[in-house]
């Protein structure tokens, strides 16, 4: 980093960014610039993997001084009751956090959690054929995918206490290796769904740093594959789809601000992100994903 | 937490004591299986054919989420490795690792590297200055740092059949060029670093650079 400071001594000063800067004016440099950035705040690395919830006016407050368009934006959310965020770390692996804990939340919801919990399982072994097919190692997928699975099967159980209400899911979340391997397993659902459907996907593989085009198996083994590799629109679609399973997002930065019935520019994926399908829903700040869910009561 | 780590580092060195086909050898060093040393015969068809390369791995503490160290023990005159430390620049070792990768298909991963040098995104930038100048004289090196190092055969059509390479072949330098500087009087050592500094080799050796070297000799 120090060295491209050093290249720009000749010339004005970069300027300062921060959540004030109209995203808009951003050239391509400064964007690639603050993508580096995030690869190596070690700050981000003393933050837990994903955390308790906490209320949307705790993000307000961060954007207080920020641009009258993302408080409107925040503001609609509150008024339609999005009041809640849960965190994930911005270590890149940010939307499989976000993705895992708001599906586990959605079966924990859901008014027959064990039905839901059923369905969900049988989604995630749907792919693991997938998997074989594109030659990934057996016992490493296996191995990969059986903290999620065991998860899930907790809720088929009733009295699991890591799946038994919001807190126990996000300490189970909150260690290391069961995320870590649910990150992994989700990235490798998200890569053979890409590597299978190859001519759905090609136009959409671009590099993030130079935007060109790449072949599926490089897209897929340099920006899917590897952990800390932040997620764009085609994993997010192949993941969804994989799964089958809606997922909103909430895009939460300076694009122009929709009709009065939703202020805030939402993006869907996957088939169905009707409210009756309780699609996954997630807050998208440039560059980095958490969960944002209305307050529920706790199922009686 | 480390419990699977070690399972799945065991259950790696197993993997790849049965395969007996691939030719990757990885044993443990001593107790520990966090630290260990893979081992693969130089592709044939490269001027590493005939070598033996041992490969220092270290497993990190959060193996297979982060990326496993290795570095050549082995000396190997290379762009993507450097000649001193052994280091290597391969993008999987890096942000392209992915957890499903494995000891034995990176080991199988510097195996291609040896066959196919990524010379615009060098470890050792005189090496990658070498093999774009001129890669007959690059080969040439590679292959009698194979022989010195790698316990490569020393090829037997060469005129000096068997003969140890010398400083300045190991160099990739040609003799004549080394002698002419020499001959003024400067020690040899001192030449071979220049003319290697300077890439002063193919199409490099000309009336210019012959003045670039005797400045830098002169310094």
């Amino acid at each position: 980093m120090s060295a491209q400071k050093n290249e720009g001594e000749g010339q004005p000063q970069p300027r300062v960014i921060d959540e004030n800067t109209d995203l808009s004016t951003l050239t391509d440099q400064e964007i690639m610039k603050l993508m580096e950035g995030m690869d190596h705040q070690d700050s981000q690395m003393d933050k837990p993997l994903i955390s308790t919830p906490v209320p949307l006016s705790v993000i307000r407050q961060e954007y207080e001084k920020g641009s009258t368009q993302i408080l409107k934006k925040l503001d609609w959310l509150a008024e339609n009751g999005w009041d809640q965020i849960w965190r994930a770390r911005g270590d890149g692996d940010c939307f499989y956090r976000s993705f895992t804990l708001a599906y586990l939340l959605r079966i924990l919801h859901s008014s027959n959690s064990q039905l839901e919990a059923n369905l969900s399982f049988e989604n995630i072994q749907k792919s693991l054929p997938l998997m074989e097919q594109c030659g990934f190692d057996k016992d490493l997928y296996e191995e990969f995918l059986d903290p999620l699975l065991s998860l899930i099967r907790g809720f088929d159980n009733g009295d699991d206490e890591k799946t038994s209400n919001e807190y126990g899911i996000v300490q189970t979340l909150q260690n290391p290796e069961t995320s870590n391997c649910i990150v992994v397993a989700l990235r490798l659902i998200t890569s053979s769904y890409i590597r299978l459907h190859s001519e759905t996907f090609s136009p959409f593989l671009l590099s993030p740093i130079t935007f060109l085009p790449l072949s599926t198996d490089e897209f897929c083994r340099s920006e899917v594959e590897p952990c800390g590799k932040e997620a764009d629109h085609a994993q997010i679609m192949a993941l969804s789809e994989s799964l089958n399973i809606g997922i909103k997002i909430a895009y939460l930065d300076r694009s122009d601000i929709g009709d009065e019935t939703n202020v805030i520019n939402w993006v869907d994926f996957g088939k169905d992100t009707t409210e009756n399908a309780k699609p996954l829903t997630l807050l998208y700040r440039p560059g980095h994903y958490d969960v944002v869910t209305k307050d529920v009561l706790p199922q009686i | 937490m480390s419990d699977a780590r070690l399972r799945r580092v065991q259950k790696e060195i197993r993997d790849c004591a049965k395969d007996k086909t691939s030719n990757i050898s990885i044993d443990m060093i001593d107790e520990s299986p966090f630290h260990l040393i893979g081992a693969f015969p130089g592709p044939p068809d490269t001027p590493y054919e005939g070598g033996y390369y041992e490969i220092d791995i270290v497993i990190p503490d959060a193996y297979p989420f982060q990326p496993v160290k290795m570095k050549f023990i082995t000396k190997v005159y290379h762009p993507n490795v450097s000649s001193a430390s052994g280091a290597i620049c391969l993008d999987i070792l890096k942000d392209a690792w992915s957890p499903v990768l494995t000891l034995k298909s990176t080991l199988i991963s510097l195996q291609s590297l040896l066959c196919e040098p990524v010379p615009n995104d060098p470890q050792d930038a005189e090496v990658a200055k070498h093999y774009l100048a001129d890669r007959n004289s690059f080969n040439a090196t590679a292959k009698h740092w194979a022989q010195a190092y790698a316990q490569a055969p020393a090829h037997k059509k060469k005129n000096e059949a068997g003969k140890a390479a010398t400083d300045a072949e190991l160099a990739g330098l040609s003799e004549e060029n080394v002698v002419g500087f020499t001959d003024m009087g400067f020690s040899r050592e001192q030449v071979i670093s220049i003319l290697k500094k300077l890439n002063y080799r193919g199409n490099n050796v000309n009336p210019q650079s012959y003045n670039a070297v005797l400045e830098e000799l002169l310094k």
